[in-house]
């Protein structure tokens, strides 16, 4: 049943793009088409291989990084996403953190994806190109959140695990992903209008 | 500017795509492994409690010089089966209706054999025998080996009932022998794989433990119990199974020489265990509202006797009784692990929450209890959300505040322009 729903969604979302490139409604066209797409890439994520998947590649990134720093992590195999951290301070013992939708990565990468893929004026190559590169940039800046979660408790005790969580770690990815969008959206829109305003003065 | 026809392609292939990459899942095929399913087992042990091994219609029987014994190097354990001299056998015989994919799994050596021939054979009825295996001089004098019968591929009638005989065939009356240990007698079906995405192996209570393959856990080192070696903790482990409000636990223990498992060296007494939750994760496990687990297994020969009762932290008040359950390996199976349950509202806890929790094996009572061992060592214990820590209500409170604080803050702007 839920597969019959998306489908007739996915499909519905698909005529409203078309209705609003056709008729040139371009406003609603990059909303609908952002929006859209941001969740039928979360919708096949959470419903296929992708997310655990995903789980795993975070954990296991985190736990690769985590050894280089002398931080003891482990990692299990038919437990994706799950990712224990040995605490040194106050409480000895283990926390076991899990990778989960909020902290894969994976509704970050949607709304990314969303919003390149319908990016205006641009290139299909230059679209796929600046998707993978965003992509790559929201894994690394999600394995920077964990790092610091995880360096938090091993240094601060299991007491920690919320404030590190909650405020830490979510205020380390917003900046994160703040600056991907800057970097990806921001700035070469900016650059698009200076160079336009540029050839309009020169013009005048 | 009419949009091109190349481009709408394009976006209805885009759709297209992701739609089919959402019904892919459905259709995903999985390879297809084997798994055994017992029939008849013997492990050439001589027990105290008659029938030996289990799922035989009788016991042995035994003609000329055959039985058991201790001598003579059995493979595993401390005694396995002889068959002696000229005219001696051992025929015993299984129910095997509805297997239709048998498969004769035994250890066996032949020695001393000179002019005489030792045969290993199965039969439908007891009286027409195919020949599976015939040793000589030329194959005798050996080690233990082990042998695999597929006896679907020998095209015999087996219907109901299945007759295994071994016995020895001409020579003298004391020479050549033929030993014989470990005998399995099983059921191999094609059995999918769990689902290629790893992680998807729901846990389940039934007494069988590859699900908890791969599965988040603490091992702890052998020989540092404080007390018999029954209650050496190998590992403690945890595990949810989605949309379910249940801690599922693991906890499996240390074989009798501290060695891997090896079929001989498996635990047979009974053992008691507790596992402490800390429901509020302040580190006291001592509060009305936390929780003491208590386990009892027995494991019987061919199944296991498993009760978990769970008690508040600071009374003998019980909350709830599981009942006695096979949740855990019988002694055939080495007696080491036991799987139980622990429902979120016994424990009284909530998606989200966060707890702390440590296993102890001990003696005793178990309001008072004498610890044998411990895991994680050292007064340290493991902290686990069972779900998201952040929890839905929070991270939607927290998404509405960010808004409301960025709305607040635009509107600020445009009274100062």
């Amino acid at each position: 049943m839920d597969i019959v729903i998306a489908a007739v969604l996915s499909t519905i979302w698909l005529l409203a793009v078309l209705f609003f490139r056709l008729n040139r409604i371009w406003l609603p066209y990059y909303i609908v088409g952002a929006v859209g797409l941001a969740f039928l890439f979360i919708y096949v994520g959470r419903n296929t291989p992708i997310e655990p998947a995903l789980q795993t590649a975070v954990a296991s990134g985190v736990h690769f990084v985590a050894q280089i720093v002398n931080i003891p992590t482990d990692t299990f195999d038919e437990a994706p996403g799950a990712l224990m951290v040995l605490v040194v301070s106050q409480d000895i013992g283990w926390t076991m953190l899990q990778v989960t939708v909020e902290s894969s990565g994976l509704l970050e990468s949607g709304v990314v994806f969303g919003m390149l893929m319908f990016y205006p004026a641009w290139s299909t190559r230059r679209r796929l190109s600046y998707v993978a590169l965003a992509l790559l940039l929201t894994y690394a800046a999600n394995i920077i959140r964990l790092l610091v979660i995880v360096a938090t408790l091993h240094f601060f005790g299991k007491d920690s695990l919320l404030i590190s969580h909650t405020i830490i770690g979510r205020a380390v990815f917003f900046i994160g992903v703040i600056g991907i969008y800057w970097f990806l959206l921001t700035r070469p829109t900016l650059s698009a209008v200076r160079a336009k305003l540029d050839r309009e003065m020169a013009t005048s | 500017m009419r949009v091109s026809l190349a481009s709408t392609r394009w976006l209805l292939a885009l759709g297209l795509l992701a739609f089919m990459l959402s019904l892919s899942t459905y259709f995903m095929n999985s390879s297809v492994a084997k798994a055994d399913v017992d029939v008849a087992g013997d492990d050439g042990e001589e027990h105290e409690e008659a029938p030996t091994g289990f799922g035989w219609l009788e016991e042995w029987e035994f003609s000329g010089n055959a039985g058991y014994t201790d001598d003579d190097d059995p493979h595993a354990g401390e005694s396995h089966i002889f068959i002696r001299g000229r005219n001696s056998s051992a025929v015993r015989h299984a129910e095997i209706t509805g297997e239709s994919a048998l498969v004769l799994k035994l250890w066996a050596r032949a020695d001393s054999l000179r002019s005489s021939r030792a045969l290993l054979e199965v039969s439908g009825d007891g009286t027409r025998f195919t020949q599976l295996r015939r040793w000589d001089r030329r194959n005798d004098d050996g080690p233990y080996t082990f042998y695999e019968f597929d006896l679907t591929e020998l095209e015999l009638s087996l219907e109901n009932e299945v007759w295994i005989r071994a016995r020895i065939q001409g020579g003298s009356r004391n020479r050549g022998e033929l030993f014989l240990d470990e005998i399995e007698l099983v059921n191999s079906v094609d059995q999918p794989d769990p689902l290629p995405d790893p992680g998807s192996n729901p846990i389940t209570l039934d007494g069988l433990f590859g699900d908890w393959t791969g599965k988040a856990h603490l091992p702890d080192a052998a020989g540092d119990q404080s007390g018999s070696v029954r209650l050496d903790i190998a590992a403690f482990y945890w595990a949810n199974n989605i949309d379910e409000g249940i801690n599922y636990h693991m906890l499996e223990r240390h074989t009798r020489n501290g060695e891997p498992y090896n079929g001989s060296n498996g635990q047979r007494s009974w053992a008691r265990y507790i596992v402490y939750i800390d429901t509020n994760n302040n580190g006291n496990y001592e509060e009305s509202g936390d929780r003491r687990a208590v386990v009892t297994y027995v494991p019987r020969r061919n199944r296991s006797l498993v009760n978990v009762k769970i008690y508040p932290a600071n009374s003998f008040s019980k909350i709830s009784d599981s009942g006695w359950n096979d949740w855990g390996e019988s002694r055939n199976e080495g007696g080491l692990k036991v799987e139980f349950a622990l429902d979120w509202e016994d424990l009284g806890i909530e998606f989200g929450d966060v707890i702390r929790m440590y296993a102890v094996s001990f003696t005793g009572l178990s309001g008072f209890p004498n610890i044998v061992d411990r895991v994680p060592d050292g007064g340290a214990d493991i902290q686990w959300s069972p779900a998201s820590v952040l929890g839905p209500w929070l991270l939607g409170a927290a998404s509405v505040g960010g808004i409301a604080v960025i709305w607040f803050l635009s509107r600020r702007r445009k009274l100062w322009t």
